[in-house]
């Protein structure tokens, strides 16, 4: 029997007691899947329990443990993957229904790579259908139903990786996989008080990975703490010649915590238009920040450049151009959501000099961030401007008056393929998680990791457990 | 459902989308969005010519205001000033993976 603790344990203590034994990985490996089964239908977190693999994986691991074969930190660890990642023989859905029976013979790059570091793969998680490329404007977008945050069911887990936030949050995986093309990995983290790691575009192969936008999409781990977020990260990342977009940079974390201090900037404009206890959170947040690095005097504006406009016409036109022929058959219509069933075929009109406008913008603006984010390790703002939106309103009457704040900070990353880790800084309405993003010049996870959990060794947030697994 | 518009009324209404895009960029840049109504109502034929029997008469609204939005995100990218050799952030390589 697993003592319900043990569920919210982070990745080196899991490790540490499967190595002494105290912990059995067969056993860990069957609690997390009831777990997955009970709290995580609740949630609707999970597509497909992949029991069978699962138990086979934990037997196997647990044997090489016996013979003296230790593959690091994830070795016998559960995990579970957002339902956009191939994996053989079992279905991959991408979280729409048209693709509900979709079947491949092969397994994504990130999954090979989990399965080489011993981790034990226990369910494909929920998502957004179709990653959201499709403009989804309420919590029903997803043919497994709208994905819950486990602090309070009746609000959204966050998307488009609502599975991997949830799973995680709740307790039913120690770590999971989810991808950002632009916010889906920063906004679930948010809204379930998990810790999310966007990397730097091209750190982790999306060999395998669903296309939504080819030029935008990213993989990243979901976990208990940015440390936890670091042990998989060393995991899956490097290149892969199946992707010629990702390459192998170096990792430099540091168990042992550097000596000078980090200079952190505050985005400018990050808590205007912000609710009040997403403001307050944050000011309370550069109190404990103010321990290990010096913040900057003033804010530090961004770039005066379209981000989301380059952000909207990019996705518009790159996943019709992905989904082309499930929206020109009509297909389209078995979408769940009333607006991703139109959004394709907007798509499919975007001019393709208004498309090339957008990457051409792009040169200019990855110059523009590495020159503001020059002088500094990260500049910070809130994960997001309000906390999870309820699931019976769409997205824009869920708070009306509080759009401002990070608004810029999550497109303008992603434009640029840099990276940002959310960690979670305290409670807001109805009980519900807010966030602090860490974003940072590009390959510089290892310095955000670093901040993000010496900011977590300063803070409890990260240890709260949500009340709302229960029936 | 509406009809699938006539050739005619297709022709005015590319014709009135394709004013919107043909000009040199510097006189776009400081020529305001066409009239709005007639290129809502232009996108309207070419909506219901391209996908008429695809969507509902609610779809074909929700699109059209979805259109204006990314045109609106167009003219917002127009306004960054690009010099010729400002090129694409595309990746292309002639050798296989």
């Amino acid at each position: 029997m697993i003592d319900e603790a043990v569920f919210y344990l982070p990745i080196r203590e899991l490790h540490a007691r499967i190595r002494s034994g105290k912990l059995s990985i067969i056993e860990l490996t069957a609690a997390c899947l009831k777990r997955l089964e009970d709290v995580g239908g609740r949630l609707n977190a999970v597509v497909t329990l992949t029991s069978d693999l699962a138990m086979k994986q934990a037997e196997v691991a647990t044997k090489e443990l016996k013979e003296g074969k230790d593959r690091g930190f994830l070795h016998g660890i559960p995990c579970g993957v957002k339902d956009l990642l191939a994996t053989k023989g079992i279905p991959t859905t991408w979280g729409a229904a048209p693709y509900r029976d979709q079947v491949f013979d092969f397994d994504a790059t990130v999954v090979q790579k989990l399965r080489q570091a011993g981790a034990i793969l226990c369910a494909k998680l929920a998502m957004v259908e179709l990653a959201g490329g499709f403009g989804y404007n309420n919590a029903d977008a997803s043919f497994t139903g709208p994905g819950l945050t486990p602090w309070n069911r009746k609000f959204w887990s966050g998307g488009s990786s609502t599975g991997p936030g949830s799973a995680v949050a709740a307790g039913c995986v120690p770590f999971a996989i989810g991808s950002e093309t632009s916010g889906s990995i920063i906004t679930p983290a948010a809204y379930c008080g998990v810790t999310g790691l966007r990397p730097t575009y091209g750190r982790v192969s999306r060999y395998g990975a669903m296309a939504l936008c080819w030029s935008l999409d990213k993989l990243g781990p979901m976990a208990r703490s940015a440390d936890c977020c670091h042990l998989v990260l060393r995991a899956i990342h490097g290149a892969d010649p199946n992707d010629p977009t990702s390459v192998t940079r170096d990792l430099n974390y540091d168990v042992e915590l550097p000596k000078t201090r980090f200079k952190i900037g505050i985005v400018k404009g990050a808590t205007d238009g912000v609710q009040p206890a997403v403001k307050k959170n944050f000011e309370d947040s550069l109190k404990e920040l103010a321990k290990f690095a010096d913040i900057a005097d003033g804010e530090v504006p961004l770039p005066d450049l379209p981000f989301g406009a380059a952000i909207g016409t990019i996705v518009s036109a790159e996943g019709a151009s992905a989904f082309r022929g499930l929206i020109e058959s009509g297909r389209v219509k078995g979408l769940q959501n009333e607006a991703d069933r139109t959004g394709g075929y907007a798509g499919l009109m975007v001019p393709a000099v208004d498309y090339l406008q957008a990457l051409r913008v792009r040169g200019r603006m990855k110059r523009a961030m590495a020159e503001t984010y020059e002088k500094f390790d990260a500049l910070i703002a809130p994960s997001r401007s309000t906390v999870a939106p309820p699931i019976d309103k769409d997205f824009d009457q869920s708070y009306p008056g509080f759009h401002g704040g990070a608004g810029t900070v999550i497109p303008a990353g992603n434009a640029v393929g840099q990276p940002a880790v959310s960690v979670p800084n305290g409670f807001g309405e109805n009980g519900l998680p807010t966030g602090i993003q860490f974003t940072g010049k590009i390959w510089s996870e290892e310095v955000l990791l670093v901040l993000a959990r010496l900011y977590q060794r300063e803070t409890v947030w990260h240890l709260k457990k949500p009340l709302a697994t229960s029936p | 459902m509406h009809a699938i518009p006539s050739r005619r009324q297709f022709a005015q209404a590319l014709a009135v989308l394709a004013g919107a895009t043909a000009l040199p960029i510097a006189a776009q840049a400081q020529t305001p969005i066409p009239d709005a109504k007639a290129y809502a109502a232009a996108l309207e034929t070419v909506i219901r010519h391209r996908f008429g029997r695809q969507l509902t008469d609610d779809q074909v609204k929700r699109l059209q205001a979805t259109l204006i939005n990314r045109r609106n995100a167009g003219e917002l990218l127009k306004q960054v000033e690009l010099a010729n050799g400002d090129d694409p952030i595309v990746a292309f390589r002639a050798d296989l993976p």
